[in-house]
């Protein structure tokens, strides 16, 4: 188990690597990041300047050291420093780390809802296979996996805000300013995490011990919340760790549909101002919390489930 | 002398000793189609909208480009004074909803597509390199796939496209970056299996090379999944070249395009719901319609992958 571990450490350290290489590569697709970084009004005679400046006329392998380790007064990524933001004049880090909570708030209210529809709607549907229930939850299965969520966000804010008048179009102070989004957010998790959990549920319940415990004369009830369940909830589990990483980063386009102040919306200012120490520090960011989920997510399933050699 | 009939492999006999024709595996492809209903929705209206985006002039009822700001944010079913008549009503700058949704099917598709087709060929191509090579190589392709699932997709492509510019082909690109991942995942999988069979094995021995392996055994054997993945695929690549061209960083106006009728619309939700309502249902259906076929196709050529879905 412990060498699983480290295993599983030094493996999530090469990806965390491997994606800073990314993030600097980034900026020099285009061969010159300082043509990138400057608006188009700017002189020749001011890129050059800039370019000096910020050191894009040094080797690309002396200008990756420097992203990493630092380079004058900047301290280098791997100390958390991505430059200061030319839009805010403030360090990138902190601005990215400030709308985080907003960011996970959202994360897990999605994820909220979807746990609050998936989990009955999938065991219901597998224990009535082939009932109403059932056909409605593959209906609604398929609706989730097929609904842009930002033009669900759109039209819930049409029905619940302009007609209805119930809850609000954006904002972020008012407790139920978060429910739209995290509807819009959720639906998609919702459809992921209830087919999971019905087919999981239906493997389970198709294997023996389930017909040794019927023959007993165990009650059904009984027999799926003991003996079905307990045996359904490791590969759920799973998924549910996976779609929180997964939603870390894919409310960005709800979050701009609700103007709700997380990373995404921050992203999507900021490349629009060209701020691309901010889109680094992002991007970074999340990688490194999807990377820990994951880890997180791969102890907990060796943890779980005995079966799985560590070897 | 009696005159024995030639056996037929194409024809077998029912209990009566009538022949009967084998149907043919189009025949029962189609045939199992047609008891499925969901998958037949999807295979329609997938067809219509390909075809609406190969020749949107045969269904477009009014220039998509055409502006008139005296019929501006009209409801749907409106009709000028020249006996016009806007289906679904028409935009802020008094341009014909229905017409701009057929249009903009072009951009969905073919980004879509080219997507596909991209994508499809870095993964498989990595696939079967990891899959046959093993080890290390292996090792290096499954981390750098790690790795590019890690980083925020929507935001690493935005990034991107705001620094390549914004073409069809940069976000084709930009797209493919991340989603060669899944053929790649799939394709390795499979090969690892396949390269211990007896077929691979043979191959080796009768003096095969490599790259003669990978393309003639390897290669038309992952087909069918890599067909069910790309299809389940390419309904989220609509989905995210829409929401690109809502973040406004899509195909640039004035070339409608879906997720840029939901950007334009989003300013008019209290007044003009139609401006958001029938772009974004066209591209639900159509994503729904790959979904459908997708879920039907993986029945059809891939059993191993079938769950107990039904």
């Amino acid at each position: 188990m412990r060498n699983y571990i480290i295993r599983g450490c030094l493996q999530s350290i090469i990806v965390v690597w491997i994606v800073l290489l990314i993030i600097f590569l980034m900026l020099h697709l285009t061969g010159d990041p300082a043509d990138v970084l400057m608006p188009p009004e700017a002189t020749n005679e001011e890129v050059d300047e800039f370019r000096k400046e910020m050191g894009f006329d040094r080797p690309l392998h002396e200008q990756y050291f420097s992203f990493l380790f630092g380079h004058k007064e900047n301290l280098g990524v791997l100390r958390g420093d991505f430059g200061t933001s030319f839009y805010h004049q403030e360090p990138a880090m902190g601005l990215v780390t400030e709308r985080i909570p907003a960011t996970l708030m959202l994360a897990v209210a999605s994820l909220f809802v979807g746990l609050v529809i998936a989990i009955p709607a999938g065991i219901l549907s597998a224990v009535f296979r082939k009932s109403w229930i059932d056909h409605f939850s593959s209906v609604l299965s398929m609706a989730g996996q097929s609904i842009p969520n930002f033009w669900l966000g759109l039209m819930l804010i049409i029905v619940f805000s302009e007609i209805l008048g119930w809850l609000p179009t954006s904002g972020y102070r008012e407790a139920k300013s978060i429910v739209l989004p995290a509807f819009a957010a959720g639906l998609y998790a919702t459809a992921r995490i209830m087919r999971m959990m019905r087919s999981t549920l239906l493997e389970v319940l198709s294997q023996d011990f389930i017909n040794t415990a019927r023959s007993k004369g165990i009650r059904e009830a009984v027999v799926i919340s003991r003996h079905a369940l307990k045996n359904a909830s490791i590969p759920v589990v799973t998924i549910i760790g996976l779609e929180l990483g997964g939603l870390l980063s894919g409310t960005v386009v709800v979050e701009v549909v609700f103007a709700w102040p997380g990373v995404g919306w921050l992203v999507v200012e900021a490349i629009q101002s060209n701020d691309y120490p901010v889109v680094q520090a992002a991007v970074a960011l999340l990688s490194f919390m999807f990377v820990g989920v994951n880890l997180a997510v791969d102890i907990l399933y060796a943890w779980l489930d005995p079966r799985i050699s560590y070897s | 002398m009696a005159t024995e009939k030639p056996i037929n492999i194409d024809t077998i006999s029912d209990d009566n000793g009538d022949v009967m024709p084998q149907p043919s595996e189009f025949k029962l492809a189609i045939r199992e189609l047609l008891k499925r209903p969901p998958a037949l929705f999807g295979v329609f209206f997938i067809l219509l909208v390909i075809i609406m985006a190969i020749v949107p002039w045969l269904f477009s009822p009014h220039d998509p480009l055409e502006q008139s700001l005296i019929r501006h944010l009209k409801p749907p079913g409106f009709v000028d004074a020249d006996g016009k008549v806007f289906y679904l009503g028409t935009d802020q700058l008094g341009r014909d909803i229905l017409s701009r949704v057929i249009w903009g099917s072009r951009v969905s598709i073919a980004v879509g597509v080219a997507a596909v087709f991209v994508s499809g060929f870095i993964g498989i191509t990595t696939g079967l390199i990891a899959g046959y090579y093993g080890g290390k190589i292996d090792a290096i392709i499954s981390r750098i796939v790690d790795a590019t699932l890690a980083i925020p997709f929507v935001l690493l492509a935005i990034s991107i496209i705001a620094i390549l510019g914004a073409s069809l082909q940069n976000i084709v690109l930009a797209i493919a970056l991340r989603t060669w991942t899944v053929y790649t995942r799939v394709v390795r999988g499979e090969v690892f299996s396949l390269k211990e069979t007896d077929m691979i094995t043979g191959a080796r021995s009768a003096g095969c090379g490599t790259v003669r392996i990978m393309l003639v055994y390897l290669l038309p054997n992952v087909f069918s999944s890599t067909l069910v993945v790309g299809t389940i695929y390419l309904g989220r690549m609509i989905i995210i070249e829409a929401s690109f061209s809502f973040l406004g960083m899509g195909v640039p106006p004035p070339t409608p395009t879906w997720g840029g009728m939901l950007a334009f619309g989003r300013g008019y939700l209290d007044t003009a719901w139609w401006l958001t309502f029938f772009p974004g249902i066209v591209l639900t259906l159509t994503v729904l319609g790959v979904n459908l076929l997708g879920d039907w196709l993986r029945d059809v050529l891939d059993p191993r992958m079938k769950r107990l879905d039904d």
